[in-house]
């Protein structure tokens, strides 16, 4: 089966005179599937799903959605394209606007992309599909706790009903106890909804946890890639080796078998 | 038993009407290594800051806290700020912010050594150039003129940690010390942190939102919740058999916390979560301030905060304690032995 998002030495910089950003990236991600791409910072796993959603242009190489190019898409039905391919950004917030109620933050993309409004019953539904109650449609940001504003801002993501949806560090915002939430709920949301989902974070447990494919970057290249399980106990590459071995360190179940 | 370096007694934090911390008792033996940890609001940034007496000024601190005989609350910002020159170094989260981004770095750690005596300059290079050594910094005489900004996150929190020991001091306190950092970036740092307390035979607070990295690190991890301790005792014995139920909730919620061996079974797996969020100051319930997130609950835990248990190896502050190990199949339970459930 062809993949719903494919990249063929996808490479990227700011500018003719910018250092590059990405290196001839190639990467396919099947329909239904769930990637996680790990780096640490400056690593280009953000700029990556970036240019796979369309906010950035690829300087070269080459990316296709469902099989067309995705500067195709952008120029014919970018309408279309921006409803498929939907971000969640690390800090809901800032990417939610503070003078906004949720009402209307969560109303925006149905109202710019389906060109439609929403009525209350809809809005409620989404908040309903992402645990919470419909009463915080009244609310503004500042009176969300960190959990709940990204439960919003994954409302808001799903409501034009997305083929693909990219979550930048989704949790890392978050406390530990509110993480397991947020990280159930994408698992769940996407076991409900068939979501593709493509998730960056520089955390290797969260990834493994929720991802079955696994993308190591770093400086801009990608240095391994493959099933988790196998990136996990088999790592190919040193990188990818130092960066188990560093988290591991770091993790509960070590310190249990160290013990 | 030795005599402790840190012996904190009945300590509160309040800023306003809120309480923020309230510690009944709190020790740490000279060279051991404590690990504060908990979730946002927990208050045990500001546990440690009031420790060096840094917390914020609207902070009204009272209780004690009697560091190396001394007692601490109630000095006077000069006399603290002379006993953490002779006694106490401090490492901040972002190194950044914590260094001067208009001097050189060399120069930074120079004021740090001159503080400590009367030095001559050629002994202040001395040192430095010694202190960067130590802290593993490569070609200290070049890197000492670059500035904070030249320098990658990790080195700049090296330099901070130069800083922070040039006074060989007793206690070193570090606040989050690697949470801004990458995690192979981190391991080092860590494993720097351990090298510099045992050679020098300092005592360390540590603290962190991960339990994991607490644990790596200390000696002793103590489990704050809402202000309050919840648990403390031996890393290996928190992590590996916790009694308390916020403990054991946070172990189970941790999404690393799955036996490597099981790793490929629980892909795509919900984890074990702690229902709701931390209240918001102020917000906190009667008795024990876990319980309307605890799956545990009892009736007595919202009459009277819980009173701290000794067993073997820690103390715990929880009405209905786990009994036995947590399970190490996340979501799978297989591995579990006759909790309640």
């Amino acid at each position: 089966m062809a993949p719903l998002v494919d990249v063929g030495d996808l490479s990227f910089r700011y500018g003719t005179h910018q250092p590059w950003v990405l290196r001839s990236v190639s990467l396919s991600v099947p329909r239904g599937a769930a990637v996680g791409i790990v780096g640490e910072s400056g690593s280009g796993k953000s700029t990556l799903i970036r240019v796979l959603c369309g906010l950035l242009t690829a300087t070269a190489g080459a990316v296709t959605y469902a099989g067309r190019d995705i500067g195709d898409w952008l120029a014919r039905h970018p309408r279309q394209f921006r409803r498929d391919n939907q971000l969640v950004f690390q800090s809901p917030a800032s990417s939610l606007d503070p003078r906004m109620r949720v009402r209307r933050s969560v109303a925006e993309p149905v109202r710019a992309l389906e060109r439609r409004r929403v009525a209350d019953d809809e809005l409620a539904s989404w908040l309903t599909l992402v645990g919470l109650d419909p009463s915080v449609l009244d609310r503004y940001p500042h009176q969300l706790s960190g959990g709940q504003l990204q439960r919003v801002a994954i409302a808001r993501s799903l409501s034009v009903n997305p083929g693909v949806l990219y979550a930048d560090e989704p949790t890392s915002a978050l406390d530990v106890s509110v993480q397991a939430q947020v990280l159930n709920l994408l698992m769940d949301l996407r076991a409900r909804l068939g979501l593709t989902l493509v998730m960056v974070s520089h955390d290797l447990a969260v990834v493994s946890r929720v991802c079955e494919q696994i993308v190591v970057m770093r400086g801009g290249a990608i240095v391994e890639a493959g099933p988790t399980a196998a990136v996990m106990h088999n790592p190919a590459a040193e990188y990818t080796r130092a960066l188990v071995d560093a988290a591991r360190a770091v993790s509960l179940a070590a310190s249990r078998s160290a013990s | 038993m030795q005599p402790s370096l840190l012996t904190i007694r009945d300590l509160t934090v309040r800023i306003g009407t809120h309480e923020i911390v309230s510690i009944d008792e709190l020790d740490l033996a000279p060279g051991r290594r404590l690990g504060l940890v908990g979730e946002s609001g927990s208050g045990k940034t500001m546990t440690a800051m009031s420790i060096v007496g840094l917390q914020p000024r609207e902070a009204t601190v009272t209780g004690s806290i009697v560091f190396d005989g001394r007692e601490l609350v109630g000095l006077t910002d000069r006399q603290f700020a002379d006993v953490r020159g002779a006694d106490m170094g401090v490492v901040f989260q972002d190194p950044l912010r914590a260094l001067n981004p208009t001097m050189r770095v060399g120069k930074q750690i120079g004021e740090a050594v001159r503080l400590t005596g009367d030095l001559s300059r050629a002994e202040v290079k001395a040192r430095v150039h010694d202190l960067m050594a130590q802290v593993q910094l490569p070609e200290p005489e070049r890197l000492a003129r670059r500035y904070p900004h030249q320098l990658s996150g990790g080195q700049r929190q090296r330099v901070l940690i130069a800083m922070a020991i040039a006074s060989r001091p007793r206690l070193l306190v570090a606040d989050e010390p690697t949470t801004a950092l990458d995690v192979t970036v981190q391991k080092g740092i860590l494993e720097l942190i351990d090298e510099v307390s045992t050679e020098n035979d300092m005592s360390v607070i540590f603290v962190s939102h991960s339990l994991g990295v607490v644990r790596k690190i200390s000696d002793d991890v103590a489990v704050l919740y809402g202000g309050r301790l919840v648990e403390m005792g031996p890393g290996a014995a928190i992590v590996d058999r916790p009694r308390h139920r916020y403990t054991e909730a946070l172990i189970e919620a941790n999404p690393d916390h799955a036996d490597p061996e099981q790793a490929e079974a629980v892909i795509g797996q919900p984890l074990t979560t702690i229902p709701g969020a931390v209240p918001a100051l102020g917000n906190f319930p009667s008795g024990c301030r876990f319980r309307d997130r605890c799956p545990h609950h009892l009736d007595e835990c919202a009459d009277e905060p819980p009173v701290t248990r000794q067993s073997d190896q820690h103390r715990y502050a929880c009405w209905n304690p786990a009994t036995a190990a947590v399970g190490t199949g996340g979501g799978s339970g297989g591995e579990r032995d006759g909790a309640a459930r």
